[in-house]
């Protein structure tokens, strides 16, 4: 700071050093309603004198581009070199969740709660976008390497384990059809859904497992959304999931829901949220029946939800 | 086996007087420290989660954490086996054969 010398007007406050891209840039400053402008000259240099501390806004254009608008706390004397870059990130996250985009330096929070936000970040590098919603959060990097450059991702607090037709096997490994000895297969995997249809008499199941074990640590849900359900007349017909250790439907399971309903397009809900450890995943079809008069089931979702 | 559930559905070992007594084979072989770690949700029962999810039954699932209760069974089963090993040796004992 500088006292008043010889009558001139006292100089008081700090430099704000402005670098852009070249000369003809206009900058403007602003605070609180104040703003001062000034036009870049061959160096590219624009140099605010006086401006009191606190957090200004730093807007640059040559005519035709406008730069995305930075904040600088002003301290001391210091600088900042302004850019056009400019790239997109699409972000759909479940609505009501809480959706930031940060690249470790600068973080950006989305304007609202809906489940879309155009984000617009002002420099390359890798961008991890979060929702958040109570204890749900998940977590996405997107890369971005160019000016103007579009990317899009999708947060969710749901994962796949078969998807009408989609068996997800970077997840399960795939599924496959497992039956007790004393039954013949009766699990078909269509184009968009399974169908169970357990084989022969008396008390007879079929079922759709996991190729793999899936860690059910981070969920609390499984769900199962079932299209139809046959129920001859005078049997029982079960819709059953279970989680096993081994590959044995006819075993004890770690836990299971079974339901005897006859309705279509239902959703079955198994409790996981104490399941801290990994287990096949199993659809089965449960029931009595004749040769001639078979029970079945049909689904075509299964999925997870985080805790 | 039976079993005693209360009005959250936990499972018990022995009726306080105020349980429904459920009839099941998914215990069998288990230790009071595994089954008093579940909830058994009979058929045509509903039991609703403190986040507001609605469990319809038959659904038998754990409260406590699986693998503590994975590790107390784990136990259990050694010291059974410890037990039988035990009684074996005895009876071959008294036959005068060797294992």
């Amino acid at each position: 700071m500088i006292g008043n010398i010889g009558g001139q007007k006292p100089i008081t406050g700090d430099t704000l050093t402005v670098t852009t891209p070249g000369a003809g840039i206009t900058v403007t400053v602003s605070k609180d309603g104040k703003s001062k402008t000034k036009v870049s000259g061959a160096d590219g240099v624009v140099a605010f004198k006086g401006l009191e501390a606190g957090a200004w806004t730093v807007n640059c254009t040559d005519g035709e581009q406008t730069s995305v608008p930075r904040t600088v706390e002003v301290t001391t004397d210091y600088s900042i070199s302004i850019t056009f870059f400019s790239a997109t990130i699409n972000v759909t996250y479940p609505a009501g969740s809480v959706c930031t985009a940060t690249d470790g330096v600068t973080t950006l929070t989305a304007p609202d709660t809906s489940g879309s936000w155009e984000c617009t970040v002002p420099n390359a590098g890798t961008w991890t976008v979060t929702a958040t919603d109570g204890s749900k959060s998940n977590s996405a990097a997107v890369t971005i390497t160019t000016d103007g450059q579009t990317a899009s991702v999708t947060l969710s607090y749901t994962v796949s384990l078969y998807d009408h037709g989609d068996t997800c096997d970077s997840v399960t490994g795939g599924w496959e059809a497992v039956y007790p000895h004393y039954c013949s297969n009766g699990t078909t995997f269509g184009t968009d859904r399974v169908t169970l249809i357990p084989g022969g008499s008396g008390s007879v199941r079929t079922a759709a497992l996991t190729k793999n074990k899936i860690d059910l640590t981070p969920y609390s849900k499984i769900y199962v959304h079932h299209v139809s359900t046959i129920k001859r007349p005078g049997n029982y017909t079960c819709q059953r999931i279970d989680l096993l250790d081994q590959k044995d439907i006819t075993g004890t399971p770690i836990a299971y829901v079974s339901e005897n309903r006859t309705e279509n397009d239902w959703i079955q809900v198994l409790d996981v949220s104490e399941i801290n450890t990994t287990c096949y995943v199993g659809i089965q079809c449960n029931g009595s029946s004749t040769e001639s008069n078979l029970p079945k089931i049909v689904f075509d979702a299964v999925w997870m939800e985080l805790r | 086996m039976m079993i005693y559930i209360d009005s959250d559905f936990k499972c018990h070992i022995t009726d306080d007087g105020t349980m429904l007594a459920v009839e099941t084979d998914f215990f069998d072989g288990k230790c009071d420290a595994y089954i008093e770690g579940y909830r058994f949700v009979p058929a045509g029962e509903v039991w609703t989660r403190e986040d507001g999810v609605v469990f319809a039954g038959e659904m038998v699932a754990p409260w406590k954490d699986w693998t503590e209760l994975d590790a107390a069974k784990r136990e259990y089963e050694r010291e059974q086996l410890a037990k039988y090993e035990q009684a074996l040796s005895e009876i071959e004992a008294a036959l005068g054969v060797s294992g």
